[in-house]
């Protein structure tokens, strides 16, 4: 998918790991790490608030567009 | 009334099939059982008679091995019918409907009402060069029936793939 999920770079720079992301937005460790590895068809408008209200970030930190 | 899922139309559809697909193939077998072993069998004036036992019905038709085989024929396609159309049904009652199991059994009731009743209809029309307006009138409904499930089978390629999608939006 030309659509990169930058999470994990978001997650350094916050110094915050994965189960803490999970527990504070509400999903699964599961659902985050298929959400971090870019297997994901299609993310909430819900979870990419929760994220970037957690995160203190934008969409497009998180979120990035890539030609195939 | 829920029609599908565990207590539903579907579980009672599903042993109505089952059991008739076994119902169906006891009878073939003892069909077979009577012609191997001349037994419940009789024969008169190029005509025989099967015996149906604890009935007094009889199955009955003219002493030629077309009407063997039409019979034989006959049983082995309903035997694959309803135990197709009842794995079918089995899907229906599991608790994830869009599934790719239903996919292939959809595609077996398919195949088995388009392939068998138009290999039946050629084989009574070319090779026995008989046939009534019953049998193909039959052919004739399988033939729709297949086309139907063909289409509810690619209805649920398109539900599986949605409910993947679904699955994987976080």
């Amino acid at each position: 998918m030309p659509i990169l999920v930058n999470l994990d770079v978001m997650l350094v720079k916050r110094k915050m790991k994965s189960k803490e992301l999970a527990e504070k937005i509400g999903i699964t460790t599961a659902n985050l790490s298929i959400l971090k590895s870019g297997k994901a068809k299609a993310i909430r408008f819900s979870t990419l608030e929760a994220i970037c209200k957690v995160l203190d970030c934008q969409p497009s930190d998180i979120l990035e567009y890539t030609e195939e | 009334m829920k029609m599908f899922g565990k207590k539903s139309v579907s579980t009672l559809l599903f042993y109505i099939a089952k059991a008739t697909a076994i119902g169906y193939g006891i009878f073939l077998l003892f069909i077979v059982f009577a012609i191997v072993t001349n037994s419940f069998l009789s024969i008169s004036d190029h005509n025989f008679q099967i015996k149906i036992p604890f009935t007094n019905s009889v199955i009955k038709g003219a002493y030629e091995i077309n009407t063997f085989l039409s019979i034989i024929m006959f049983f082995l396609f309903y035997v694959s019918f309803f135990y197709v159309l009842s794995l079918v049904f089995k899907t229906f009652k599991a608790e994830i409907l869009f599934s790719k199991n239903a996919i292939q059994h959809l595609t077996y009731f398919t195949i088995i009402n388009l392939f068998f009743p138009i290999l039946y209809g050629s084989i009574r029309l070319l090779i026995f060069q008989g046939g009534n307006f019953n049998d193909f009138y039959a052919v004739f409904l399988h033939i729709i029936l297949g086309i139907f499930a063909l289409f509810i089978a690619t209805i649920f390629k398109q539900g599986v793939q949605l409910q993947e999608e679904n699955e994987l939006t976080i």
